[in-house]
C-alpha cells in the first residue's frame, strides 16, 4: 500500500500549505525550496511519489538571519505544526551539550538550526526541514550529531570518530543556489532551477522508481562547530 | 489523387522505429571490440524524460562518440534500415562525419521520423557536438560552432560504472557496463530499451532550461560552452 495514497496526499497538501504560510510570515519564503523525494515526485510524476514516506523542506540558511530562522520555528509552533512530532538538531551544539531552540547561543544570538522534523497531527506525513549552509564550494545539510552513528554512516567508510560534532551531506553549491517558483497542488513553492542536476546527484537513474534515501557522495565530518579548520571532506 | 499514409504515433509504430534503430546500432562495434555505446539525446531525450514518451513528431537524435565509432560502417548500417543520407558535416581535417542527417527512403511510410546522428568529439574534459548551425549547406564548413558539455555527464568513469553496476541497477540490467541507462520504455518487459546518457537530468538542465514545463524551450539546445573555430583542429 503506497504511503501517499489519496487521503495522505490531501493531508500532505494541507500541511505543506501551512508550512509555506509560516515561511511567508517569517519572511523566509525566498530561501525555502522543495528537495529530495517531493522534488523527485514533482519532476517525474508531477505528484507525490507513492512510496515516499515524508516531505522535505529545504532552507538556504545563508539567505536568512538567525532571527528569521527562529521566527519561522515560532510560527510553525504557533500554527500547531509540532503537535505530533518535534525533533531538532543544531549547528552550534558541541557533543554532549543539550540545547533548546529558544535558548540563545553563547553570544546571546538565537541558535542556528541544522534540522528539525515536524508533524501537525497523527496520520499526517512527517516533514523534515533542512537548513543548508555553504562551505568550501558545497552546500551542506545535516542532522548534526544524530548522524554520527554506525547505523547511519559506516565508520570505516566515512572516517568519523567518536566525539565528532556532526556529519554533513553535501551537494555542489551551484545546484541549489538558484530557485524558481512553481505551483504544486496550487501552493506556491520553490524548486532548484537545476532540478535535473539535483536528481542525478541524489538519485542516479531517477527516471525509474526505486526506493532508498539520497546518495552519500559528498560527506563532511565536523569535529567541532567552533571552527571549520579541521573539517574533513570525503568524496565517494 | 495520390493517397498518402502517415505513420501514426502509436505504440506499435514507436516499437517498430525503436527496433530499427536498436538493430542498426546493435551491430556497431567500438574501437575496443565491444558494442558501441549510443544514446538518445536532445529533443528525443527531453520528450522521454519529461513526458515519458517516445515521440515521432520530430527528428530522432542519437549520440555516439566520435573517437569510438567506425562512422562509415554506421552510415552504411543506417542506410540498410530504410534511411538515406540527406546531409552531413565533416571534420575538415579527418574528413570523418561529426553530424549526419538521414531521411527515410521514398518507400517508407510518410511521417517516419528523420534521424540525426551526433558524433561527440572530445577536447580535454569536454565533449562537443556540432552541426550546420549557420546553414552553409556544405559538408566542410567555413566556421564550425561547437557546443560542449562536461565529458563526465555523457561518459562516466570506470569507477563510477563499476560502482553502479554493482548496485541494483546493474543487476536489473538498467545500467550497462558502457555507462548508459537502458529504460524499459513501455513498462511491459518486452525488451524495448530506451538508452539514456549517464547524467540525463544534468544534460537537460544545460540544454533546455525550464525543461520540466517547457518554459524556456525554444527548440534549439543551449550550452554555456560554445566554441566557434575555422578548423576542427582548433577545438
Amino acid at each position: 500500500m503506497p504511503f501517499f495514497d489519496k487521503e495522505k496526499k490531501t493531508k500532505a497538501v494541507e500541511e505543506l500549505a501551512k508550512i509555506m504560510a509560516c515561511a511567508e510570515r517569517a519572511g523566509i519564503s525566498h530561501a525555502v525550496f522543495i528537495g529530495f523525494g517531493v522534488l523527485l515526485g514533482i519532476i517525474r510524476e508531477k505528484d507525490f511519489i507513492g512510496n515516499d514516506s515524508d516531505m522535505d523542506i529545504c532552507i538556504n540558511a545563508d539567505k536568512i538571519t538567525p532571527e528569521q530562522e527562529l521566527a519561522y520555528y515560532k510560527e510553525l509552533k504557533a500554527a500547531g505544526l509540532f503537535l505530533a512530532r518535534r525533533k531538532h538538531a543544531f549547528r552550534d551544539v558541541e557533543p554532549g551539550f543539550r540545547r533548546s531552540a529558544v535558548i540563545p547561543g553563547a553570544d546571546n544570538r538565537p541558535t542556528r538550526f541544522s534540522w528539525f522534523s515536524l508533524r501537525m497531527r497523527a496520520g499526517y506525513p512527517k516533514c523534515c526541514n533542512w537548513f543548508w549552509f555553504k562551505w568550501n564550494g558545497y552546500y551542506w545539510h545535516s542532522k548534526g550529531h544524530k548522524w554520527v552513528t554506525q547505523r547511519k554512516f559506516d565508520k570505516e567508510r566515512y572516517g568519523w570518530r567518536p566525539g565528532d560534532a556532526a556529519i554533513l551531506k553535501g551537494i555542489p553549491a551551484d545546484f541549489i543556489e538558484s530557485l524558481e517558483t512553481i505551483r504544486f497542488y496550487g501552493i506556491k513553492v520553490n524548486i532548484p532551477t537545476k532540478y535535473g542536476s539535483c536528481l542525478d546527484f541524489w538519485y542516479p537513474g531517477w527516471w525509474m522508481p526505486k526506493g532508498g534515501s539520497s546518495s552519500k557522495k559528498i560527506i563532511a565530518i565536523v569535529d567541532t562547530w567552533k571552527t571549520s579548520k579541521k573539517w574533513r571532506i570525503t568524496v565517494i | 489523387m495520390k493517397q498518402v499514409t502517415y505513420a501514426p504515433n502509436t505504440e506499435a509504430v514507436q516499437k517498430s522505429v525503436l527496433t530499427s534503430i536498436g538493430n542498426m546500432m546493435m551491430f556497431q562495434e567500438g574501437n575496443n571490440g565491444r558494442p558501441l555505446p549510443w544514446f538518445f539525446c536532445f529533443g528525443t531525450l527531453l520528450e522521454f524524460i519529461a513526458d515519458r514518451t517516445f515521440g515521432l513528431n520530430y527528428d530522432i537524435d542519437v549520440g555516439v562518440m566520435y573517437d569510438d565509432c567506425d562512422s562509415r560502417r554506421l552510415m552504411k548500417s543506417v542506410e540498410g534500415f530504410g534511411y538515406q543520407l540527406d546531409s552531413y558535416v565533416l571534420h575538415d581535417v579527418d574528413r570523418r562525419p561529426l553530424n549526419v542527417h538521414f531521411k527515410p527512403v521514398a518507400e517508407a511510410i510518410k511521417g517516419t521520423p528523420e534521424l540525426d546522428v551526433y558524433f561527440w568529439i572530445r577536447s580535454g574534459k569536454m565533449l562537443y557536438h556540432t552541426y550546420d548551425v549557420n546553414r552553409e549547406k556544405s559538408s566542410i564548413l567555413s566556421k564550425y560552432v561547437f557546443k560542449g558539455v562536461k565529458a563526465e555527464w555523457l561518459q562516466p568513469g570506470p569507477d563510477t560504472i563499476k560502482s553502479v553496476m554493482a548496485s541494483v541497477w546493474g543487476r536489473e540490467r538498467v545500467f550497462t557496463n558502457q555507462g548508459v541507462w537502458q529504460y524499459d520504455i513501455f513498462g511491459d518487459h518486452s525488451g524495448y530499451k530506451f538508452p539514456c546518457p549517464w547524467k540525463y537530468g544534468t544534460l537537460l538542465d544545460e540544454w533546455y532550461q525550464g525543461w520540466r514545463d517547457r518554459k524556456y524551450y525554444k527548440g534549439q539546445s543551449m550550452s554555456r560552452w560554445v566554441k566557434t573555430v575555422k578548423s576542427c583542429k582548433d577545438l
